[in-house]
C-alpha cells in the first residue's frame, strides 16, 4: 500500500523540481466551518437595483448557496413596469467574469502593453500619490493640472466629486456632453426644465431619432410598445426596431429635424390650430415665433428633410388635433451643428399645442429629495479656472465639455494637464476620435482608472483600481426623478470577490495619500461610512431605509402633479416665468433668440454621413463582451444601403475600409441592407475594443470612437455625433 | 411535480408588442441554468423574424416570439420510445432527462421546432413553462421579464384568469392548426 | 490506505495549491525563476491578460456540461452540507480552493468513498482541460507542470483509493 502511494506521488513530477519542497503554509481557502454542516439549496432573494444602463431597474436577486443565479424583475417597481431586459438578466454572471479586474494593478511595461503586477491597495495609492504630487509640484503647486473623470450609474459618484473638490481641481468631466446636454439646454431655454413625456397617456407620439425600442428608457419603452394602439411617427435615417414598430417611418435626412419642426409650426400656426389658451396665458414671444416660421413652408421643408410636404402637413394637423399628442424630446446625443436650437424647435412644437403640463404631454419631473451629503470644503489659492471655461456658453462646471476640454488639454492651453483620475467612464471608447484621446494620454504623467472591467481606458492606465461589482456593493440611496419618482438602493447579493472595494472606500483610501495646503490629509474630510450616509439621506422618511432594504426601492406615493404649472402652483423657471419662444436670454448672449434653420452640409458623391445608434442588447461600450449578449451579435458590421453598396461593388460580408476626414480609419465587415438611407452608414457601439482583456470584442468589428470625428457645439458643449463624413472602399 | 388536474396552463402572445429585445431568451437561460456556450441552436424560446422586408423606403419587419406549445394532442409525446417525454396532469409536456436516449425522434415530430439537444443534460430539452416556478405561484421567466408584456400566462380553467378573459374578448389564432396539435400557445391578431 | 498516505497526498495537493496561488519571491527562487518574470507570467495567465486571461483558474470555465453558475452553486452547496467553509472572496469554482476542499475531505478518517463521490461529482474533465490550456499558454513551464500533476492526481485518486481500500 505504501509502495503504490509512493509510486503515485513520484508519478510525473520530473517537470517540477521543487515539488516536495514547496512551502505550503496551511490551508489558504477552505477549512472546517465553525457552524458545522448546513443545509444547501435554499433560494434566497436580495432586493437591489441594476447598473447595466442608466435606468436602475429594481430586481430580486436569486442567491443559492452564496451564488447568484438570476435577477428577477421586481413587479412592484412601476418605473420599469416590472421588467428586466436582456442586459439586466445577463448581469447575473458579471461578478464571475474571469476577465474582471480583481486586484489593484500597477503597470510594469509600456502603456497599453499589458504588463502588470498585482499590488496592495497601499502600494497602489502610494504609487499614484508619488507621481501626482511630483507633477503638481512641477506645475508650481496648482492642482488644476489633474483632470477628474467620472460617470453616473454608480451611486458613489458624489464621493468622487467631493474628492476632486477637496483635492483642488476644477477640471471635472462627466458623460453629459457625450449625451444629452444639448437636449437639456434646448428644453431649459423654453420650459425652464427638462421635462419628460407622459408616454403612458399619450395616444400620438413623434419619435425623432429616439430609438426607444432599442435604447431602453423606463417606463417610456414599455409604455410606447406595450400598447400597440398608439400612433407612433418615427423619423430616423435608419430603419430601427422602433421604425419597425412605428405606425409610419420617415427616413429623414440627418440634420434636418429642425426644418421638420419649423414646418410643423408653420402649418399649426398658419392654420390657426395652435392652443390659444395655453399660448396666451403661459407663453411669451409667440408673435415673434409666428412671424419667424412663416418662411418655413412644408414645401421648403420637403426639400430639406426629404419628407413629402403633404405628410408634414398631415402630421402637423394630426398632432395639433389629437389631445395628448407629444413630440418626444428623446435623450439621444447631440447630432449636428444647431442641436440646441433644434431641440428648442421641438420643444416649441409641443408648447404651441399646449403639450406641456397636461396628460400625455411634457411633464416637469418630480423627485423625492434626499438629505444632502455634507462635507467641509477645502480652499486652494492656486486653483485656476477649468480649461475650456470660455469655450461654451452654458458650461456645466461639473460636467465640462469633453471635446472642447480635450482640444485645450492637447494644446496645454492655457495650462498643461498632467494626469487623469478616471472613475467608471470608459473615455477611450466613448469620446469621439479615439486617436486624440490616446494622444492626450501620451502627454500625461499619471493615469488612474477605477473600473470593474479591463476597459480600453483601464488598459491604457498606469494604475487600475478594481471596484467591487454592483452585485457585491452596498450603494447609498439614489433619487430617480420622473413623472413617478423613486429612490433606489443597491445591496450586496454576495461578498466582494477578490481584492475589490466599493467606490467610497477606494476614494477615501486614495484621498488619504494627499494633503491639503494645511497639511491635513484629505481622507479626514470623509466622515462616516456608506451605511451612515444612507441613514442620513433617508432621515426625512421614517421607515424609508427599511423599505429600501426590503424592496430595493422607496416611494412616498408622490408623483408629478399635472396642471401645477398651468394653475400657477408651480413656477416656470425661465427668466420671464413663462414658456419662452423668443429668448431674450439667448439674444443677450449673441445667440439666435429663435431657432433659425441653417442648411446642412451636402455630402459629396460617394461619401456617407456616419450615424450612431443603439442596440437593445447593449449599453454603449459596456456589454458587448457579455457572453449571453455577445452571441446575438458576435461582431458589429457597417450598414450600407443596397443601392450605394452596389455602386461601390460591396457585398454583405465584405471587409471594407472606412476613413473619416481627420485621419480616422477602421476596417469592418459590410452589412448591405435596405434599412438605411443611401447617403448614410452606421455601425453599433461597443466592438473593436483595443483592450485585449475584453476577449469577446477585442479585434471584432470596429469601435465608434475610432471613426467619429470630434465636433461639438458651443452653446451646451455637447459633442456632435452626426458630423462625421466617411468614405468607404472594399479591401 | 405532477401538476394539478384542474389546471389548464396556456400562454397568450401579442406579437404586436414584441420589440425583439431578447430579454426572454436571456431570462430563460438564467432561470433554467442553460449555458449555450455560443451554440446558436440552444434555446427554449425564440423570436422569429423574416428580417427587413420590402425596398427602401417602404419597409416592414415583424417579430414573432415562440416556444414549446405544450400541445394537447402531442406529437413529441406520442413518438418518444422511452417515455422520456411525459405529460403532467395539468397538461404540461415535460422531460424525464434520465430516460432520454437522445434518439431525436421528438425533434423531428415537433412541428414548432421547440426542442434541442442539450449537451449539459445529455438529453433533449425544451421549455417547461418554468414548471418549477408556476407550481410555487410565480410566473415563467419569459413572462415576468418581458419589457412590453408580450406574453400573458395563466389557467384557462379559471374564467377569471387574464388568459381566459383575453381569449374571450380578442381574436386569436394558433400556429400550424393543420398539424392538429391543439397547442396551448395562442397568438392575438 | 493509511492515514499517513492520505496526508502525504494531501500535502502534495497543497503544494500544487501553493504553486497555483499568486507567486512569492520564495517560490520563484525555489523554482529557479526571477520573481518579476514569474509574477508577470502569472498575471497574464490568471488575472488579466492580452486577449483575456489565457487560463482562467476556474473549474466552471472548463465545464461544458453545466452552466457555470449551476456548477458553482452546486459545489458551494456540497461544501455547506459537508461542513466546509470556502473563502467567499473567490468564486466557488476557484481551482486552488476546490483542491483544498478535496484535501480537507481526504483528511477525514474513512472518507475514501466520500472523496470518490466528490471527485465524480465535481472534478471531472476540467482538470484535463485546465492542464491542456496551461500547457498551451504557460511560457514558464511551471504552471503547465503543476496543472499536469494536478490533473494526474485527481484522475488517479479514485482508483488509488479503491485499490488501497480493497487491499
Amino acid at each position: 500500500m505504501s509502495i503504490s502511494r509512493r509510486n503515485f506521488l513520484k508519478g510525473s513530477v520530473a517537470g517540477i523540481g521543487c515539488l516536495g519542497l514547496v512551502p505550503v503554509a496551511g490551508m489558504r481557502f477552505a477549512g472546517w466551518a465553525e457552524a458545522g454542516k448546513q443545509p444547501s439549496g435554499v433560494l434566497n432573494y436580495v432586493a437591489s437595483s441594476c447598473a447595466i444602463c442608466t435606468n436602475k431597474c429594481v430586481f430580486r436577486g436569486q442567491v443559492v448557496d452564496g451564488v447568484i443565479r438570476r435577477l428577477e424583475p421586481e413587479p412592484e417597481f412601476t418605473k420599469a413596469r416590472g421588467m428586466m431586459c436582456a442586459r439586466g438578466n445577463a448581469g447575473a454572471a458579471t461578478p464571475y467574469d474571469p476577465d474582471r479586474v480583481k486586484y489593484p494593478l500597477i503597470r510594469t511595461g509600456k502603456r497599453g502593453e499589458g504588463k502588470w503586477k498585482k499590488a496592495t491597495w497601499d502600494e497602489a495609492y502610494a504609487y499614484i500619490a508619488e507621481k501626482t504630487n511630483k507633477v503638481v509640484a512641477e506645475e508650481g503647486g496648482h492642482r488644476s493640472c489633474i483632470g477628474f473623470v467620472s460617470s453616473e450609474g454608480t451611486y458613489h459618484e458624489h464621493y468622487w466629486n467631493q474628492f476632486r473638490e477637496i483635492f483642488g481641481s476644477p477640471n471635472s468631466l462627466r458623460h453629459p456632453t457625450l449625451c444629452l446636454s444639448s437636449n437639456i439646454r434646448g428644453n431649459m431655454s423654453v420650459f425652464g426644465t427638462y421635462p419628460w413625456a407622459d408616454v403612458k397617456n399619450s395616444p400620438y407620439i413623434i419619435l425623432a431619432g429616439a430609438d426607444r425600442a432599442e435604447s431602453f428608457f423606463t417606463p417610456d419603452t414599455m409604455d410606447m410598445f406595450g400598447d400597440p394602439r398608439k400612433t407612433i411617427i418615427c423619423l430616423d435615417p435608419r430603419f430601427t426596431r422602433t421604425a419597425a414598430k412605428a405606425t409610419r417611418w420617415y427616413p429623414i435626412k440627418p440634420g434636418t429635424d429642425m426644418a421638420f419642426a419649423l414646418a410643423m409650426m408653420h402649418v399649426i400656426i398658419g392654420e390657426n390650430r395652435y392652443d390659444k389658451e395655453f399660448v396666451s396665458n403661459h407663453c411669451v414671444g409667440f408673435d415673434e415665433l409666428a412671424q419667424h416660421v412663416r418662411q418655413y413652408t412644408p414645401r421648403w421643408a420637403e426639400q430639406e428633410t426629404e419628407i413629402p410636404a403633404a405628410e408634414i402637413e398631415k402630421i402637423a394637423r394630426d398632432f395639433a388635433s389629437t389631445p395628448g399628442a407629444v413630440y418626444y424630446p428623446g435623450r439621444r446625443s447631440g447630432w449636428q451643428g444647431e442641436d440646441v436650437q433644434m431641440r428648442r424647435a421641438v420643444a416649441m412644437v409641443n408648447a404651441i399645442c399646449g403639450s406641456f403640463d397636461r396628460p400625455g404631454g411634457l411633464i416637469p419631473n418630480a423627485s423625492i429629495p434626499l438629505r444632502n451629503y455634507f462635507y467641509e470644503p477645502a480652499w486652494y489659492d492656486l486653483t485656476r479656472p477649468r480649461l475650456e471655461a470660455d469655450d461654451v456658453t452654458f458650461l456645466n462646471p461639473r460636467d465640462g465639455s469633453w471635446i472642447a476640454w480635450r482640444e485645450r488639454a492637447l494644446r496645454a492651453d492655457p495650462y498643461a494637464i498632467r494626469g487623469l483620475f478616471i472613475y467608471k467612464q470608459n473615455v477611450v471608447d466613448s469620446v469621439p476620435d479615439r486617436s486624440k484621446t490616446l494622444e492626450l494620454f501620451d502627454k500625461l504623467d499619471i493615469i488612474v482608472s477605477i473600473d470593474t472591467y479591463m476597459s480600453d481606458t483601464a488598459w491604457h492606465a498606469d494604475v487600475v483600481l478594481p471596484e467591487s461589482n454592483y452585485l457585491e456593493r452596498f450603494d447609498p440611496p439614489y433619487s430617480l426623478a420622473g413623472i413617478v419618482p423613486y429612490v433606489v438602493i443597491r445591496q450586496p447579493l454576495i461578498k466582494p470577490l477578490y481584492d475589490t472595494k466599493p467606490g467610497f472606500d477606494i476614494i477615501k483610501g486614495l484621498a488619504g495619500y494627499f494633503a491639503d495646503e494645511d497639511g491635513d490629509f484629505l481622507n479626514e474630510y470623509f466622515e462616516g461610512d456608506v451605511e451612515s450616509h444612507a441613514s442620513n439621506f433617508m432621515a426625512d422618511y421614517p421607515g424609508g431605509l427599511e423599505m429600501l432594504k426590503e424592496k430595493g426601492f422607496f416611494t412616498d406615493g408622490r408623483k408629478a402633479e399635472i396642471g401645477a404649472y398651468r394653475s400657477g402652483k408651480s413656477a416656470i423657471n425661465t427668466p420671464s416665468g413663462k414658456v419662452e419662444f423668443y429668448s431674450e436670454d439667448f439674444a443677450g448672449r449673441g445667440l439666435d433668440p429663435l431657432p433659425t434653420y441653417k442648411p446642412v452640409e451636402e455630402i459629396p458623391e460617394n461619401r456617407f454621413r456616419f450615424l450612431v445608434g443603439r442596440h437593445a442588447i447593449h449599453t454603449h461600450s459596456m456589454t458587448a463582451a457579455f457572453p449571453e449578449l455577445n452571441w446575438h451579435m458576435p461582431e458589429n458590421s457597417v450598414w450600407i444601403n443596397t443601392r450605394s453598396a452596389k455602386k461601390l461593388g460591396i457585398k454583405s460580408g465584405d471587409t471594407v475600409q472606412m476613413k473619416n476626414r481627420t485621419g480616422g480609419e477602421v476596417k469592418i465587415k459590410a452589412r448591405v441592407t435596405e434599412a438605411i438611407r443611401p447617403d448614410c452608414v452606421f455601425y453599433a457601439h461597443g466592438y473593436g475594443s483595443l483592450s485585449k482583456a475584453k476577449r469577446l470584442v477585442h479585434g471584432k468589428g470596429a469601435a465608434q470612437a475610432a471613426i467619429l470625428e470630434s465636433h461639438f457645439e458651443s452653446i451646451s458643449g455637447n459633442a456632435l455625433m452626426h458630423e462625421t463624413i466617411v468614405e468607404i472602399r472594399r479591401v | 411535480m405532477a401538476g394539478a388536474k384542474n389546471k389548464h396552463w396556456a400562454m397568450v402572445i401579442d406579437s404586436a408588442k414584441c420589440i425583439d429585445c431578447k430579454a426572454c431568451d436571456v431570462a430563460c437561460k438564467r432561470e433554467n441554468g442553460i449555458e449555450a456556450n455560443g451554440r446558436r441552436e440552444v434555446y427554449r424560446n425564440w423570436i422569429t423574424s423574416k428580417g427587413v422586408e420590402g425596398t427602401y423606403p417602404n419597409l416592414k419587419q415583424r417579430f414573432e416570439p415562440s416556444q414549446c406549445h405544450h400541445c394537447a394532442n402531442t406529437p413529441c409525446y406520442k413518438v418518444c420510445p422511452t417515455s422520456a417525454t411525459y405529460k403532467n396532469d395539468d397538461g404540461l409536456i415535460m422531460m424525464d432527462y434520465k430516460r432520454c436516449i437522445v434518439c431525436s425522434t421528438c425533434i423531428a415530430a415537433c412541428p414548432y421546432d421547440a426542442r434541442y439537444v442539450s449537451k449539459q443534460k445529455k438529453a433533449i430539452d425544451k421549455c417547461t413553462f418554468c414548471a418549477h416556478r408556476i407550481y410555487t405561484g410565480k410566473l415563467p421567466a419569459c413572462v415576468d421579464t418581458c419589457p412590453t408584456k408580450v406574453r400573458v400566462f395563466g389557467d384557462l380553467n379559471d374564467p377569471e384568469s387574464e388568459v381566459s378573459k383575453i381569449l374571450a374578448s380578442r381574436h386569436y389564432f394558433v400556429i400550424k392548426p393543420e398539424a392538429g396539435t391543439k397547442p396551448n400557445l395562442y397568438y392575438l391578431t | 490506505m493509511t492515514t499517513q498516505d492520505k496526508q502525504q497526498i494531501g500535502q502534495r495537493l497543497l503544494e500544487l495549491v501553493a504553486l497555483l496561488d499568486y507567486p512569492t519571491a520564495e517560490i520563484a527562487e525555489l523554482c529557479g525563476f526571477s520573481f518579476e518574470k514569474l509574477e508577470n507570467c502569472y498575471v497574464r495567465l490568471f488575472i488579466n491578460d492580452l486577449g483575456g486571461v489565457s487560463a482562467p483558474p476556474f473549474a466552471g470555465c472548463y465545464v461544458e456540461k453545466e452552466d457555470r453558475l449551476n456548477f458553482m452553486s452546486r459545489f458551494s452547496g456540497f461544501c455547506r452540507e459537508a461542513g466546509i467553509e470556502i473563502d467567499a472572496s473567490f468564486p466557488p469554482d476557484y481551482i486552488p480552493m476546490m483542491v483544498e476542499v478535496l484535501v480537507l475531505l481526504l483528511s477525514v478518517e474513512g472518507s475514501e468513498a466520500d472523496v470518490r463521490s466528490l471527485v465524480s461529482s465535481f472534478y471531472q474533465r476540467w482538470p484535463r482541460l485546465f492542464a491542456e490550456t496551461l500547457k498551451e499558454h504557460d511560457k514558464t513551464g511551471l504552471y503547465a507542470d503543476a496543472g499536469k500533476e494536478l490533473c494526474r492526481i485527481i484522475e488517479e485518486l479514485p482508483d488509488i483509493l479503491i485499490f488501497n481500500a480493497a487491499t
